[in-house]
């Protein structure tokens, strides 16, 4: 009895064992996440050789125990002593019971443990980058796993294409898988002990992927063994994934592909010329595809904003180290590498504010900030009464300031400075800093700010050199400039003050304009009117004159006749129309007696009665 | 056995490269590369280049970059020395002085900068504690030393960096100013205020210009109102004079003047409304006593 298959499996099973342990303890000490993905693969790797190693012991035991029984019987009927009887066969009545129920079951069971497990990894593990420490052992150990396990798995795979082992193609599939997975895992080890972190993380989730994958086959496989009329041969090596075998065997998929293309084409396609010239020529074809590959690192292309730095053997190449826009060759990858500078390309950045939103307003108003965070620079102020003690005599602006700048000297800027984008931007800030510092806020706001702009760049200029950073400052200017957010209010109501003023003073000359003309016209009316009395006056007092004059020459040729005619006349002028009264005045007495005849006096009889004066 | 031949060959290709990266490796320019053995450092190269080594475990090769780094320290306050708090932010270019030490004490450029940033903490606050606000912020760009700053602090750390750590540090700078929150506060109340002076004066500026108008308007209109008046009454004086002088003719006879004027009255004040109460002896009334009796 050939019990070599038995011992691979108990070998499989032991180094599955210990190479699990081994596997946990690194997880622990070493931090790479990669091992935890691990894991499923051992579980498959162990529960399956046991299953197989089982199998394949019932079989023989229970064939031995046959043969037994079989020469017993021989013996017992050519004996006198029925001695032992009917022996039940007890393992191949173990063996049907564990055909019949536990192989069937053990593909879903281990679907179902494969993707809890791959649901655990996807989700509930932390896939955070953290920096594995010990990689290269972790490498190492890998390496030597996966080297191992391989050997396992040819044995097992050669094994198990005789009829009698074939029950060992199963373990020897997952012990393959298994094997594959510690290259995978070796590799990305000694890409993060090189520096690239996220290899881990990358490596872990293709695990988890694979696991996934192989949980659906083998829920597939257990439902086609559930509904599929076949179930007895199926069910027996459902638990083998049909994918791994495909992958694992690659004899098997050849050939495969060989019978389907037969099979659709309807010849024997596989057996032609060209088919036999792919398979001979595949592995040639994909070593010269490879050779092509590296041949292509000694061609280079510089795009036109860039310029190229040859490097040999890392360090600069003595004869034409600059290569301009276009194409090139040189030596490949290890000898000759191309470091690219955007030479040609206009760089710039912006100080004081984070340009990120590209909502544009219309209008850009001092009380509504302009970008999302805007720096306040600090500038003095010249207000005198600002000295006193414990104040701080400063305002504060936003400023926002855009450079532009050009690399002249390629290999400086990229040999001098890890990174001279930061370098040239706390320049600029500098720069701003010390402007802002010594002018007033009064000057910056105004006509002053294109000359602060060019003294920045000067001042800019100025600090790459001293630096040797190999650009120059092509540009700087204040793009925008305004006060704090929070008071610019009070800022535009100094403009609205400034109106008022010269509508005060435009009020008052108004004023003005309507007061004085009336007075000049007034004063004028005054002047006039007393001019007319003055001439009134003299032409009235010349006309009596001369009417006086002319009297007293009459008057002195007849005084009494002269009196009498001019009184007389006056007194019938002007009694014309008055109503007189001539009463006989006796001397002496008071009394006047007044009868007034026009109105009737005796209205009736009983009115008669002495008049009295206060009547009439 | 062709095929066979083939891949024995490629194999022997592929071994033989791989041999090659384990006794050869390159440093690139702005690149420093320090080898150990088994731990301790042996030599550093400094200059860009292909050199040889031993496999892995007897050398092992770290390479640093060897270019200027710059650090942006945090924008912290400080006191300046006469009592006032301010932000300030500073920069510093450092790079690699000697690799073994680097090395031994620091082991990458995280770690350097974590060092450089403290002592960069520590005697920027030293520097500026020393010197008065108005050294930082001032209108009289002479008076302003930030420079000065920059350069003690450099001098300062230059030593501590080189001994301590094996950097050397390059350059320093000041790149931002800045006020605490709660000054920054009291600051825009003061720029809020001094706008509000400004508006003010000039809101009282127009309004003393309107008023000093408007008065010397009324002072012209008065003016010219009291020298019209001043001129009206020298023309009436010349007009009553002019008349005085004709009536100086009355005192040839001032009775018959006297009597003229009474009867000019007497006409005047008659008018056709008036009820006159005359006596019989008034002339020519006196006729209705006498008759026509000749007297």
């Amino acid at each position: 009895m050939n019990r070599t298959g038995e011992s691979s499996l108990v070998v499989t099973m032991g180094l599955g064992g210990l190479l699990a342990l081994v596997t946990a303890y690194l997880y622990t000490s070493s931090g790479m996440l990669f091992f935890a993905a691990l894991m499923p693969g051992y579980l498959l790797m162990i529960s399956v050789s046991l299953l197989a190693l089982v199998r394949i012991r019932l079989e023989r035991v229970a064939a031995e125990e046959e043969r037994n029984r079989a020469a017993e019987v021989k013996a017992a009927s050519s004996g006198l002593f029925g001695s032992s009887g009917d022996l039940p066969v007890t393992s191949r009545r173990t063996q049907r019971i564990i055909e019949t129920f536990l192989v069937p079951a053990a593909t879903p069971v281990l679907a179902l443990i494969l993707s809890l497990w791959a649901w655990r990894l996807h989700d509930g593990l932390p896939w955070s980058i953290t920096a594995p420490e010990n990689a290269l052992i972790a490498a190492s150990f890998l390496a030597g796993q996966a080297f191992l396990l391989f050997l396992l798995y040819r044995f097992m795979l050669g094994m198990s294409r005789n009829a009698g082992d074939r029950l060992l193609r199963g373990p020897a599939l997952y012990t393959g898988l298994l094997s594959i997975a510690s290259v995978l895992g070796a590799a990305a080890a000694v890409a993060v002990h090189g520096g690239y972190i996220p290899a881990d993380t990358l490596a872990g989730r293709i695990m988890t992927g694979v696991w996934a994958l192989l949980a659906l086959e083998l829920v597939w496989r257990t439902l086609v063994m559930i509904y599929s009329p076949r179930r007895r041969t199926f069910a027996s090596t459902a638990y083998e994934s049909r994918i791994l075998r495909s992958v694992l065997s690659p004899k098997g998929w050849t050939t495969s592909i060989a019978q389907s293309v037969d099979y659709q084409f309807g010849f024997g396609l596989s057996g032609s010329w060209f088919s036999g010239f792919l398979r001979s020529a595949l592995i040639p074809l994909l070593v010269f595809q490879i050779a092509l590959f590296y041949a292509m690192t000694a061609m280079t292309v510089i795009q036109p904003h860039e310029v190229g730095i040859k490097e040999r053997f890392g360090r600069m190449a003595d004869a034409d180290p600059i290569l301009a826009s276009g194409f090139h060759w040189k030596l490949p990858w290890p000898f000759e590498t191309v470091r690219r500078v955007p030479a040609n390309d206009i760089l710039g950045g912006a100080v004081g504010f984070e340009d990120e939103d590209e909502t544009r307003r219309e209008v850009l108003l001092w009380t509504i900030p302009h970008y999302r965070n805007e720096d306040l620079f600090i500038t003095a102020s010249r207000s005198a009464d600002v000295r006193s003690a414990g104040a701080v005599p400063v305002n504060l602006l936003a400023i926002n300031l855009i450079y532009e700048y050009r690399i002249t000297n390629a290999a400086a800027y990229a040999y001098g400075f890890s990174d001279p984008e930061t370098l040239i931007r706390q320049v600029a800030y500098r720069s701003m800093t010390a402007e802002a510092a010594v002018h007033d806020l009064s000057d910056l706001l105004g006509g002053r700010r294109e000359q602060v702009g060019n003294d920045i760049r000067g001042r800019m200029q100025s600090r790459a050199d001293e630096a040797e950073l190999g650009v120059e400052i092509l540009f700087a200017g204040i793009q925008g400039i305004h006060p704090p957010v929070q008071v610019a209010d009070a800022f535009q109501s100094v403009v609205g003050s400034l109106e008022e003023r010269e509508a005060s003073i435009l009020l008052a000359r108004a004023y003005t304009n309507s007061t004085l003309p009336e007075a000049r016209a007034e004063a004028d009316a005054a002047e006039i009117a007393a001019a007319a009395y003055r001439d009134r006056r003299t032409t009235q007092a010349e006309a009596e004159n001369d009417h006086f004059t002319n009297r007293l020459k009459a008057y002195r040729t007849q005084p009494e006749v002269f009196r009498s005619r001019l009184y007389l006349e006056t007194l019938s002028d002007a009694l014309a129309g008055s109503r007189l009264f001539i009463v006989d005045a006796p001397a002496g007495t008071d009394e006047i007696l007044y009868f007034n005849f026009e109105e009737d006096p005796f209205t009736s009889v009983l009115d008669m009665g002495p008049l009295s004066e206060g009547d009439h | 056995m062709k095929k066979n031949g083939m891949m024995i060959l490629f194999a022997l290709l592929l071994a033989g490269l791989f041999v090659l990266t384990q006794v050869l490796f390159i440093v690139r320019e702005g690149e420093v590369a320090v080898v150990t053995s088994l731990g301790k450092p042996v030599r550093a190269v400094t200059e860009a280049g292909l050199y040889n080594r031993l496999p892995w475990p007897f050398h092992a090769i770290h390479t640093f970059d060897n270019r200027t780094h710059i650090h942006e320290g945090s924008f912290e306050e400080t006191l300046t020395s006469d009592g006032k708090n301010i932000l300030v932010s500073m920069f510093v270019g450092w790079r690699i002085a000697d690799p073994i030490p680097f090395l031994e004490r620091l082991g990458g450029v995280p770690q350097a900068e974590s060092g450089i940033d403290g002592l960069l903490r520590t005697y920027k606050s030293a520097v500026i504690g020393r010197v008065p606000f108005s050294d930082l912020i001032n209108t009289d760009p002479d008076a302003v030393k930030l420079e000065d700053i920059e350069r003690d602090v450099l001098a300062a750390i230059r030593d501590q960096a080189r001994d301590r750590y094996g950097l050397d540090i390059v350059f320093t700078g000041i790149s931002r100013l800045g006020l605490p929150e709660t000054i920054t506060q009291s600051v825009f109340d003061r720029m809020r205020a001094e706008r509000q002076e400004l508006a003010d004066r000039y809101r009282s500026e127009g309004q003393g210009e309107a008023i000093r108008i408007r008065a010397a308007a009324d002072a012209e209109r008065d003016r010219l109102l009291s020298e019209a008046e001043g001129k009206a009454r020298r023309l009436r004086a010349e007009g009553d004079a002019a008349a005085a002088q004709y009536y100086q003719v009355f005192a040839e006879d001032p009775e018959l003047a006297i009597f003229l004027k009474k009867l000019d009255v007497l006409r005047d004040t008659l008018t056709n409304d008036a009820t006159v109460v005359l006596s019989s002896d008034t002339a020519p009334y006196d006729l209705l006593k006498s008759g026509d009796a000749k007297r």
